[in-house]
């Protein structure tokens, strides 16, 4: 195990934050509320308060551990998130096979290469599995009705929820000091967190222009270009943490949070077409596993290969 | 019985092991068995209505073997000590597996499916309610992926007719149909739904049939019950 200071503050600040904001959410929630509508958003705060702190729990203790535990970490939001879209899709009992393969085959096999480090196979396994394997299952499953329907729910879940994750752990492998990689995951992860978060509170706090009404009706305008910049602040801030310089932490940022809005909306898209507000109710105060990371499906790719091309120059 | 405490030996049937289980060792190894299996398709509860103090009787529509494992596991942990899953005989006494599993450790009440079934089938279904038990039943009659509830089998309402206070309490599971439909050979973990709703009771001069189409109509509200 590697003693990276830069993982160590990056876990400390976190910590301090979430306490800074616990202690507000609890005395939020003692103050009497003017309506019944802003009781009930302090309690869903400090629900999600609750929560960030057990995700926070879960991924410093992966990430503190190494390339083997931040794998299975993310093999495991993988399961889980392809388990999300799939329970709100139309997907049937005639699909069975095709989702055996995709949890017990693809899952399993993407998580493996980015272990072992063979990068072009992780490249280029599971569009193959999406864009070949899944439709031959679907076709040879005895019913072809609403073919490509079936194939593209399951080929789109695999490419979100498995190819895109797996960015994370691969993230790991392209700072150019050893120790660097799980500060630079940690890293992406706060800052679209923090975006989202920022969010979600700057929306609640001076929200008027609904962004997306169709998709996301608690999305706003000014939420969104508060979440935005205060995420690109923190994240420039905290460029010393990173391998890279400021322009290039800044440039990160930017790339994180913009792939991470795209995800929300992509996200909340799926939700409206299957009529739910939420993938699940478990992580209280958030939803489901899939409505906090979301927007960590779209920026992962996206903080691998800017940091890629930092690194090594394309 | 086996009451808390006590050492049980359980009786052979026909040709069967020993299982030397303490109530103690049996709810660990229940216990393992339910959590392990929620963990696996990840069920979440919506109560849709409060769940009442005393005993009742779950009825639920039946897709998969998760499917008792599911409901048990998010049951608050004293009621879901004393509720027994009823089983069908001529699947879960097969075996010595399948008997151990379903009778000794989740203690279910195994009766016999449709024809096969006496007079006196429902005693210790009756037996267990006296005592406190509250029961979970299927009256589909067996598993079925499909989302829409199957026609009802008449157990639920010979039940109600011979407790008219007990409570049938209608559960829905939703998408679990997907994590391990009938005929497959492995399960997928398909986050999945479980809606517990408002109990019905058999209302005075009710026919059987009308009784059984309002029970299965309950599990049709809660299947379009919003996320």
């Amino acid at each position: 195990m590697s003693h990276d200071h830069r993982l160590t503050a990056l876990y400390a600040g976190t910590l301090v934050l979430l306490a800074v904001l616990s202690i507000a959410s609890w005395i939020w929630c003692r103050i009497p509320s003017s309506s019944a509508a802003a009781g009930a958003t302090a309690l869903n705060f400090q629900a999600r308060m609750r929560s960030f702190w057990g995700i926070a729990a879960v991924l410093m203790a992966a990430l503190y551990g190494g390339l083997v535990s931040t794998v299975v970490l993310f093999a495991l939001l993988s399961v889980g998130a392809l388990s999300e879209v799939v329970a709100c899709s139309s997907l049937g009992t005639r699909d069975h096979r095709a989702l055996v393969w995709s949890f017990y085959v693809v899952v399993p096999a993407q998580y493996g290469f980015v272990l072992l480090g063979a990068d072009v196979l992780r490249l280029t396994f599971v569009p193959v599995a999406a864009f070949v394997l899944v439709p031959f299952l679907v076709a040879t499953s005895g019913d072809p009705r609403e073919f490509l329907t079936r194939t593209g729910t399951i080929g789109w879940a695999l490419l979100t929820c498995v190819y895109a994750l797996s960015f994370g752990p691969a993230l790991l492998s392209v700072a150019p000091q050893k120790e660097g990689g799980a500060a630079l995951l940690f890293y992406c992860i706060l800052v679209v967190q923090l975006s989202d978060f920022l969010q979600y509170a700057a929306g609640r706090r001076f929200g008027h222009h609904p962004l997306a009404p169709t998709l996301s009706p608690a999305k706003t305008v000014e939420g969104l270009a508060g979440g935005m910049l205060g995420a690109i602040a923190v994240g420039t801030a905290l460029a010393w943490t990173t391998p890279f310089g400021v322009f290039e932490a800044l440039a990160l940022s930017v790339a994180v949070t913009v792939a991470g809005v795209a995800g929300g909306l992509v996200f909340s898209a799926v939700k409206r077409a299957a009529g739910i507000k939420d993938f699940g109710s478990w992580l209280s105060g958030h939803g489901g596993l899939l409505d906090r990371i979301d927007s960590l499906c779209f920026s992962l790719p996206a903080a691998f290969f800017l940091s890629r091309y930092f690194v090594h120059g394309g | 019985m086996s009451r808390p405490g006590t050492l049980s030996w359980h009786r052979p049937h026909t040709r069967t092991i020993y299982v030397p289980l303490t109530e103690s060792l049996r709810r660990i190894l229940a216990g393992a068995i339910v959590h392990g299996l929620r963990l696996l398709t990840g069920g979440s509860a919506v109560w849709v209505h409060p769940r009442g103090p005393g005993p009742c009787l779950y009825f639920a529509n039946h897709a998969s073997h998760f499917d008792t494992a599911a409901i048990l596991s998010l049951l608050p942990a004293e009621e879901r000590w004393r509720t027994r899953p009823v089983a069908a005989a001529d699947y879960w006494e097969h075996g010595w597996f399948r008997r151990t599993l379903s009778v000794h450790v989740l203690r279910s009440l195994v009766i016999a499916r449709g024809e096969a079934r006496g007079p006196a089938a429902l005693a210790p279904l009756l037996e267990a309610v006296e005592g406190g038990a509250s029961l979970l039943l299927y009256p589909e009659g067996g598993r079925h992926s499909s989302p829409d509830p199957m026609a009802f089998r008449s157990g639920l309402y010979e039940l109600a007719v011979r407790r008219p206070g007990l409570a049938c309490v209608p559960v829905y599971l939703s998408d679990l149909w997907r994590a391990f439909p009938k005929g497959a050979r492995l399960p997928v973990p398909v986050a999945g739904r479980v809606l517990f709703g408002p109990p019905l009771a058999l209302e005075p001069g009710e026919t059987k049939e009308a009784f059984l189409d309002r029970a299965r109509n309950a599990l049709r509200v809660l299947k379009e019950w919003p996320r």
